[in-house]
């Protein structure tokens, strides 16, 4: 299958070393080194300080959004499940002729699941984060608490919601007699790297949100482009040559397709491919460091 | 050691507003961008505060009190100065915050406890005191969502001051939850300085500030206007609100020999020239009164332009600056209209000085109307200073002479309120069905009427007085627990068509209850006193049902007599009258069947009794209920005990009973069947009274 490699040698180090000269520029200090590795230490000292309130709101919050619902939490597994259902069952003839490669009459289905996955990872941590900062602007108002403990939150929240989504597949996927095998062992990096890349877009954009609510809705119409511009529902390969390499600059890319490579074909997935989301996701995290640093003062004056 | 806590110095904070919000971006970025405009909603204020003091800050809306206390608490960052706490804080600007309502009230202890910085060694060890001072009970494991909000503000505060912090931070929240948890939440928040937490509150109550407070900040526009003693800093927030309205206003403030502050502001259109305090028989001034002397204030304002109204208002103030009493002519009707310029307007205010020992104040107002924001010619404070000093009356304490006195008697028999108590505290009616508002007193048509269990209306005290009225109030519409409870019972077994025969039928009240309870029945009702007599009659009016009852007025006894005399209970006169015997209420109730005879005879029971065993048993009533007398009416200590063996003996079946001693109301009781089909019949079980406790204690 051709692979687009655009950004395979990315350097990830100068990228980081651009970022703080940039951040050189401001007034009130310097960032520099040694300042960056303090606050990673700061934020990394009050999130363990605060432990006990971030599990509990990860509890809260799984228990508390299906509060009222007889099913619970399991409407969080049964709606992605229910999602690549339906695609399957209404597009499966059109393109699921079109995942070759695995003896399987759920292959499409397998690789619907599999994009699904994973996509809803990242719009889950994106999409919560854009509002989290809002969703708790009376308490950052009235109590003084490290407020890298709300990202924390979401992120903890929507990992153990994707652990279970990917339990549940399993059991799914045994119904079409297609079991893991050894190469699954390597999905917790595609877990880990979704998580990043999310993690600070949201940060980034949640704090944007706060000053400028339109990137609220902005995002939410990014989003729906950006999963039709991502391979979940339709195979790479049966996009034209053009489409191809517009669609090769999707971080998103990489990831689902290293999903896919696990999931639906059980073998290892490319893990170079990766370099490119994983290099971006590092800028987007320092971004996101720097930019929670100067907004945070500003935050609660504006909401 | 006076430790000090916080330290507050020049700080401001500053809204910038940009023209847009990427200007703001690009400012992070290091862009030189400048604001559209600036809002200083506090700037330059610097304070200090020390171990054991508590700080009240005050001020109208948008004077920055909020933000002040989110910058101390660091929830807000200041743009200009520095805040130095030493300490731990604790900052209570709104409770319940943080609360997950779908955990219960130990969870969200944990949940909520940690956002607030505690651990979770520390907060599981703190459990069961934030249990016990919440006082929810069993909501402390369910859901918070389930919870009225004034149970959240009670588990809210409970964790928020489960840990004594160094400053206390409390926004205006205590004004929630019911007067006992208030009172509760200050006792907490006073123990906390005693142990010499710093206390820092914001309040719009003005008489608590001068209650609780060392010290009160007064913030306006975001600046420190003053920083001082209460009062001092209350009558200027006072005068300074009133200036608002009235530029021309100027404040005058200065402090007396005797420490009282004198606060003095208005336009001066209309000005005091005298204030006096005079004897009221001798006109001279005084400044020591004794208490209940009759004194009077002399007030000579002079206007020196035309006024439309004018207004005077006086107030007296005790040593702490509560306001013992205060009026105006507005409140009186008295205001004055039309006044000329350089006219004199006199006012005098006579008044007995029934106050405590103590310093007083006078305060005066010129107005022209009864609130002094609208126009203030003078406002002065503290003018007229007086000692009230106790010169023949008992000493007492407090500021006001109200005239008390104590009466005592000691005694060991029962009087009528210790009666009713012990019959209150029986708990046997509890279950029987009632109507809403039963035990109520309501005015109907002029007269007092009570409420029954059973929506029965009676006279309210016909029944021996104030103190049934009581016992009817306390146990919602019942009068005795015990009969009451087996008298209800019963009325599930009697038979529709058929008669009641109440014998000292009083108040008639067990007849009209079985002929509300019981269709197309009757019911005849004997009862030698005319007043209590006329009691039942009124009482069955009340209720429509005058004509389903027969009415005779006699003595009740062993023999039929054609005159009988006897000392009557309300009038305490001999009475003469016939005397009816179990044969004459055979003879005047014809041949209809008895389903039901309650006799209270005074004493006379056994006696009437064995005229019953004289008639055949096809005579006998279907159901008895018999009071028995203590042996100081009846003459036998073994009234009781007779009864019930005369009626075994003559066939019938006491199904319940309870003697003098285990009696909840004063008399014994017995109620019997004298028909086989009921011997059978499951009476629910009544308490039993001590004989320590009971009215005649044992005796």
């Amino acid at each position: 299958m051709p692979r687009t490699r655009r950004f395979g040698n990315f350097d990830t180090a100068y990228a980081c070393r651009l970022m703080l000269d940039l951040a050189d520029f401001q007034v009130h200090e310097k960032i520099t080194y040694k300042v960056f590795s303090e606050m990673m230490i700061g934020h990394a000292s009050s999130a363990w300080r605060y432990r006990q309130f971030i599990l509990s709101s990860i509890r809260g919050e799984l228990k508390g959004r299906f509060a009222s619902s007889k099913m619970g939490a399991l409407w969080h597994i049964l709606n992605p499940l229910a999602m690549a259902a339906i695609y399957a069952l209404v597009l499966s003839k059109i393109l699921g002729a079109k995942v070759g490669g695995v003896e399987n009459d759920a292959a499409y289905a397998i690789y619907l699941m599999a994009g699904i996955a994973s996509w809803g990872l990242f719009t889950e941590i994106t999409l919560r984060c854009l509002n989290i900062f809002l969703e708790y602007s009376n308490t950052m108002k009235k109590i003084a608490f490290p407020r890298v403990a709300l990202p924390l939150i979401v992120l903890g929240g929507a990992l153990i919601n994707h652990l279970l989504l990917l339990a549940a597949s399993v059991m799914v996927f045994a119904f079409f007699s297609h079991f893991p095998s050894l190469p699954w062992i390597a999905l917790p990096v595609g877990i880990i790297l979704t998580a990043a890349f999310a993690f600070g877009l949201g940060i980034i954009l949640g704090v944007l949100n706060v000053f400028v609510r339109d990137v609220g809705q902005f995002m939410l119409v990014v989003l729906q482009l950006w999963f039709w511009l991502t391979p979940i529902v339709y195979p790479f390969h049966v996009l034209p040559d053009a489409m191809q390499t517009i669609i090769s600059y999707n971080p998103m890319l990489p990831v689902v397709q290293f999903y896919q490579d696990i999931m639906l074909y059980n073998k290892w997935p490319d893990f170079v491919s990766l370099q490119y989301p994983a290099t971006l996701s590092i800028v987007l995290l320092l971004v996101a460091v720097f930019l929670f640093r100067r907004a945070s003062p500003e935050i609660v004056d504006v909401l | 050691m006076m430790q000090e806590i916080l330290n507050v110095a020049r700080i401001g904070k500053c809204y910038p507003t940009y023209s847009s919000e990427f200007s703001r971006f690009a400012r992070w970025f290091g862009m030189p961008v400048k604001s559209k405009s600036e809002f200083w909603a506090v700037r330059d204020v610097s304070f200090a505060m020390k171990s054991g003091e508590t700080v009240a800050l005050i001020g109208q809306n948008g004077a920055g009190k909020s933000t002040l206390l989110k910058m101390i608490s660091g929830t807000v960052q200041p743009i200009e100065g520095k805040v130095h706490v030493s300490g731990r804080i604790s900052a209570i600007l709104e409770l319940g915050l943080g609360f997950n309502a779908e955990f219960t009230g130990r969870q969200n202890v944990m949940h909520s406890g940690g956002l607030l910085g505690h651990f979770d060694s520390e907060l599981r060890k703190l459990m069961p005191w934030i249990e016990d001072f919440a006082e929810i009970g069993e909501h402390f494991d369910l859901p918070v969502r389930t919870y009225s909000s004034g149970m959240m503000a009670r588990l809210a505060f409970a964790l928020a001051t489960a840990v004594r912090p160094e400053l206390l931070i409390v926004d205006e929240v205590l004004s929630v939850g019911d007067s006992y948890f208030q009172h509760k939440s200050f006792n907490r928040i006073r123990e906390f300085r005693d142990q010499g937490a710093a206390i820092l509150f914001v309040t719009h109550g003005m008489s608590s500030v001068r209650e609780l407070c060392d010290r009160v900040i007064l913030l306006d526009k975001g600046r420190m206007i003053k920083d001082g003693q209460p009062d001092e800093v209350v009558d200027y927030y006072n005068a300074m609100i009133a200036e608002k309205e009235n530029s021309k206003l100027s404040i005058e403030q200065r402090r007396g020999k005797e420490g009282w502050l004198h606060t003095t502001s208005g336009t001066r259109e209309v000005k005091m020239v005298t204030a006096e305090l005079l004897d009221s028989v001798s006109n001279l001034p005084v400044s020591t009164v004794g208490v209940g002397q009759a004194v009077k204030v002399l007030l000579i304002a002079r206007a020196s332009v035309p006024i439309d109204k004018l207004v005077c208002g006086v107030m007296i103030r005790d040593r702490l600056g509560h306001v013992v009493w205060g009026s105006n002519t507005a409140y009186t009707r008295q205001h004055e209209e039309g006044i000329e310029q350089f006219e004199y307007i006199e006012f005098e205010i006579t008044f007995k000085c029934d106050l405590g020992p103590g310093s007083y104040s006078i305060t005066y107002a010129l107005t022209d109307s009864e609130s002094h924001t609208s126009r203030n010619f003078e406002w002065s404070d503290n003018v007229i200073i007086f000692d009230v000093i106790n010169i023949d009356l008992p000493t007492f304490f407090g500021t006001s002479a109200l005239g008390v006195t104590f009466n005592s008697r000691r005694s060991f028999s029962m009087t009528e309120w210790a009666r009713a108590a012990m019959t209150a505290s029986c708990q046997d009616s509890l279950n029987i069905p009632k109507v809403p508002r039963a035990g109520q007193v309501n005015s109907e048509d002029g007269i007092s009427v009570q409420t029954m269990h059973n929506g029965l209306k009676v006279v309210a005290g016909g029944y021996h007085g104030a103190w049934m009225t009581k016992i009817i109030r306390d146990l919602s519409g019942h009068h005795e627990p015990q009969e009451e409870l087996l008298f209800d019972a019963l009325m599930n077994h009697v038979k529709p068509g058929t008669t009641m025969i109440e014998l000292g039928a009083y108040w008639a009240y067990f007849s009209l209850w079985f002929l509300k309870a019981v269709p197309n029945s009757n019911a005849l009702c004997v009862e030698p006193d005319p007043l209590n007599l006329q009691i039942g009659r009124k009482n069955a009016e009340l209720n429509n049902l005058s004509h389903r009852i027969k009415w005779f007025e006699a003595w009740v006894g062993g023999t039929e007599e054609e005159n009988h005399s006897a000392i009557c209970e309300t009038l305490g006169e001999l009475r003469n009258l016939p005397q009816w015997n179990y044969g004459t209420v055979l003879r005047q109730n014809g041949a209809a069947p008895i389903e039901f005879l309650h006799c209270d005879a005074q004493g006379v029971e056994l006696e009437f009794l064995k005229s019953m065993s004289n008639h055949s048993a096809g005579e006998r009533p279907r159901f008895i209920m018999i009071s028995t007398h203590h042996h100081s009416i009846s003459g036998s200590r073994t009234t009781h005990e007779d009864c019930a063996s005369l009626i075994e003996s003559m066939g019938g079946k006491v199904l319940a009973q309870h003697s003098v001693d285990e009696s909840y109301s004063g008399d014994g009781l017995i109620v019997a069947a004298f028909k086989e089909a009921d011997f059978g019949l499951a009476l629910p079980v009544i308490s039993l009274n001590t004989a320590h406790d009971s009215l005649f204690q044992g005796a």
